[in-house]
């Protein structure tokens, strides 16, 4: 229940057992369903969700009906709000799970008491928000640069069996593109390979 | 705000009976209801599904992965099995809110409110439930009780009962609260 979060922190810091076993009680265990969501928009973004099984989305959806997938979430990734769990407004995006998954939730108060008690988290969260500013970065300086076809490279480098677990309509959406585009590039780069 | 998942753990019991109905008539979240009694449970969601057939409501064998699925566990369970509930239960409900439905048996006719009131009993929920949100609750014939150290999570079952129709009352110490539940006891006789 505990195993990928476990190696997760290992990955980035070291924990006592007293320190470990202390952790694990400020996360709520929680089983999702393929499609049911962990935040609604508009809802104020009451967890932080750790993937430990499964996939999940985060988008928001336009005037005309359109989704716009911000992020996909793997096991071993974080996935939440982050303005709306920091700030308790309402959240500009909806989260659902993409498969069944079993995830481990914490709220903002139970965060900060994690804080608080284990000083080394305060490391690992860093390192967290570090790296998630990089990737952050990196994919709006795609997004304004990049052509499609980078896109759906960088894509398939970061994330080597999305097309397994995801519908292709909805990687068209992170990418920015249609689906019929992104059939394009695929078949194109399908020819280069062979 | 989207519903809860709740899971109900011991159906066939008056309290818990009452509970799921209440919310399965609501129909604002989903319910997984657990009963060794598997005929009684079918019965029960037939009930609920003729009420209302919107009722978002299913019957499931492992109460582990019920309670890992909720995110409010309702027991309903006699206190010599709680001790068994709790090793299958114990690590996937950790900061969940738990109702504790008061179970009043037949020897608490005369003193209802004893049996309510029982810190013994309590301290037991702690010690099983260590990082787990407890609220007791019982429903009575006029309103409904409850009483929590937790105050967030008095707050969310006093909504989540308020919205079911179960009149809520978390004021335990009146002479109505308490006549009521000793009436309610003396029925069970």
């Amino acid at each position: 229940m505990f195993e990928k979060l476990s190696q997760n922190i290992q990955e980035k810091i070291k924990l006592t057992d007293e320190e470990w076993q202390l952790c694990k009680t400020f996360f709520t265990p929680k089983k999702l369903r393929k499609k049911q969501f962990l935040l609604h928009e508009g809802d104020p973004c009451k967890y932080t969700a750790f993937i430990e099984k499964g996939a999940m989305r985060s988008y928001s959806i336009d005037d005309k009906g359109s989704e716009h997938i911000l992020q996909f979430a793997l096991e071993g990734w974080w996935i939440t709000d982050l303005y709306s769990f920091y700030t308790g407004e309402p959240a500009s995006y909806s989260i659902d799970a993409l498969e069944d998954c079993e995830v481990l939730l914490i709220t903002s108060p139970d965060y900060e008491n994690m804080m608080q008690q284990i000083p080394a988290m305060e490391r690992y969260y860093r390192l967290l928000l570090q790296n998630r500013l990089i990737a952050m970065q990196r994919r709006l300086s795609g997004n304004l640069s990049y052509t499609a076809e980078q896109k759906y490279q960088w894509l398939t480098q970061s994330f080597p069996d999305i097309f397994q677990r995801v519908p292709q309509h909805m990687v068209a959406s992170y990418l920015g593109i249609t689906k019929e585009t992104l059939s394009r590039i695929r078949t194109r780069m399908l020819h280069k390979k062979n | 705000m989207a519903g809860y998942s709740i899971c109900i753990i011991g159906v066939s019991g008056n309290q818990g009976t009452l509970l799921a109905k209440k919310l399965g008539v609501q129909g604002k979240n989903q319910l997984l209801l657990i009963d060794e009694q598997t005929d009684k449970t079918a019965g029960l969601i037939k009930e609920i599904l003729c009420m209302n057939p919107e009722a978002m409501v299913e019957q499931l064998s492992c109460m582990k992965d019920a309670s890992w699925e909720a995110d409010i566990i309702a027991l309903d369970i006699p206190e010599e099995q709680l001790h068994v509930l709790a090793e299958k239960i114990r690590e996937v409900v950790n900061n969940k809110t738990i109702i504790r439905l008061a179970r009043l048996s037949i020897g608490d006719t005369e003193k209802g409110e004893q049996a309510f009131n029982d810190h013994e009993t309590e301290n037991n929920w702690k010690i099983f439930f260590p990082h787990a949100k407890i609220v007791k609750v019982f429903i009575g014939s006029l309103a409904t009780y409850l009483e929590s150290s937790n105050k967030d999570a008095l707050k969310t079952v006093t909504e989540l009962l308020t919205e079911a129709g179960l009149n809520p009352y978390p004021e335990l110490k009146t002479a109505e609260t308490i006549n009521d539940i000793n009436f309610y006891s003396k029925q069970l006789n």
